[in-house]
């Protein structure tokens, strides 16, 4: 389970890359290490596109809610769910000295 | 095994094992300066990289081996077939030669392995005249020779045809030869400007050139003779849009690779722009991440008449000829006649 507070920097993993090709609905995360692809739907490319610009979650999170016009209840619990599923496949990591245990 | 594979099934290696080569044709996309050749331990380790891409993917592979003239290296290249024959996730492989170094032994060799689908020799014209002008004297009957041999072994052979306007007006006499011989699938390549062939600009076809040419090739195709035509080339689509067997989208990007002898990887042989290297940046970092397969593979970067092309999904030219005539890779492909 990732704990998310306020103040944690978020970051993808090692080797992962991100690209899209919008018009054809199509978006991507893809380990250059591993060789897995992971087929994305354009608002989890926008979660990693922010991530991978070094965002925190407190920033994250109001972003989010902002762009696709949701209520903080709701929005906050999609995000986490969203968030804690890419930590399961190993796409994104907490960025820090903390054993980038999250 | 399964000899035909679905486009969206298979992925296409060209692994050019030497740049080294046993002849001087005038047309050839090399460029004098052979890259070196990798020692058979590090060929291994190309097919690792090749093998664990495929797994990962679960793509079915397949590779067509060629130089170079790839039977310079022959020690190596059986090596690598025996191999290749024993890893599942390739189903078969091409080996592409002029074939003047098939004798009967090498045939009989080839015979053996198991996964081997057809040879692939070039021939540019139905008569000595045509083909030595442009592959050196003896040529012509060389690879005659080589075809018997393989046919007589009951080998599949393909004969490949660079276009230019020094030949094209012989292809339909060159496919009389074809069926008389009993080869098996006739394909061709238009002439691309780079390497050697640079000094043969003036011989590329003119749009309305090709279209006569990929038009007469098509009727001949519909009467379904012996030597089974290909013509899964990008626009020859425009011949007959409607008929699956003729035309392709490019593989560029989509899924093929060319691999060069010192594991430098390339979009495709005709479009020698270095994207990595095989062995040192591995196969899913290039595939995953070029710029340059990124660009091709939006088709909305695609420039020019390509770009509003109703056949844009099918088609997009070719990318090595839009290169070597404008200096982008992007751009519309000059030999379209729309």
């Amino acid at each position: 389970m990732l704990a998310l507070k306020s103040g944690v920097v978020l970051a993808l993993e090692p080797g992962i890359v991100l690209h899209s090709l919008p018009d054809q609905d199509w978006f991507y995360a893809f380990s250059v290490i591993t060789g897995d692809q992971f087929r994305l739907n354009r608002t989890s490319f926008w979660v990693l596109t922010n991530i991978s610009t070094g965002t925190d979650w407190t920033r994250l999170r109001d972003d989010f809610f902002k762009t696709f016009k949701v209520s903080s209840e709701q929005g906050e619990e999609d995000l986490r769910k969203l968030m804690n599923e890419f930590y399961k496949q190993k796409i994104i990591r907490r960025e820090g000295n903390e054993k980038n245990k999250l | 095994m399964n000899a035909e594979l679905n486009a969206t099934d298979e992925f296409y290696f060209q692994w050019h094992i030497t740049e080294r080569c046993n002849k001087h044709c005038r047309h050839c996309y090399q460029n004098g300066h052979p890259a070196e050749d990798l020692a058979l331990v590090k060929l291994g380790l190309v097919l690792d990289r090749m093998e664990e891409a495929l797994v990962k993917w679960d793509r079915q592979g397949s590779l067509s081996f060629t130089g170079g003239e790839p039977f310079i290296r022959r020690t190596e290249l059986f090596a690598l077939m025996n191999r290749v024959d024993q890893i599942p996730s390739f189903a078969y492989y091409d080996v592409l030669t002029n074939g003047s170094l098939i004798s009967g032994d090498v045939a009989a060799a080839l015979k053996n392995q198991r996964k081997l689908r057809r040879v692939q020799v070039s021939l540019e014209g139905s008569a000595p005249a045509i083909n030595d002008a442009i592959r050196g004297d003896g040529s012509y009957r060389e690879t005659l020779d080589a075809i018997r041999e393989m046919k007589r072994r009951g080998l599949t052979i393909s004969v490949m045809t660079t276009i230019s306007r020094f030949n094209y007006q012989d292809i339909p006499a060159l496919i009389e030869v074809l069926n008389d011989e009993g080869v098996d699938t006739f394909a061709m390549e238009r002439l691309i400007p780079e390497g050697r062939g640079e000094s043969f600009r003036d011989q590329l076809l003119s749009s309305e050139e090709l279209k006569k040419l990929y038009e007469s090739i098509y009727e001949i195709a519909l009467q379904k003779r012996g030597t089974r035509i290909l013509m899964y080339r990008p626009v020859f689509n425009l011949v007959a849009p409607d008929d699956s067997s003729v035309g392709a989208l490019c593989s560029v990007g989509n899924n093929a690779l060319t691999i060069m002898p010192d594991g430098t990887v390339y979009p495709c042989r005709r479009l020698p722009i270095p994207i990595g290297n095989i062995l040192t940046d591995g196969l899913f970092s290039i595939w995953y991440d070029s710029e340059v397969l990124w660009k091709i593979r939006d088709p909305k970067n695609i420039q020019g008449k390509c770009n509003n092309c109703d056949l844009l999904a099918n088609c997009r030219g070719c990318r090595a000829m839009a290169y070597f005539c404008s200096g982008d890779y992007m751009a519309e492909d000059p030999q379209c006649w729309r």
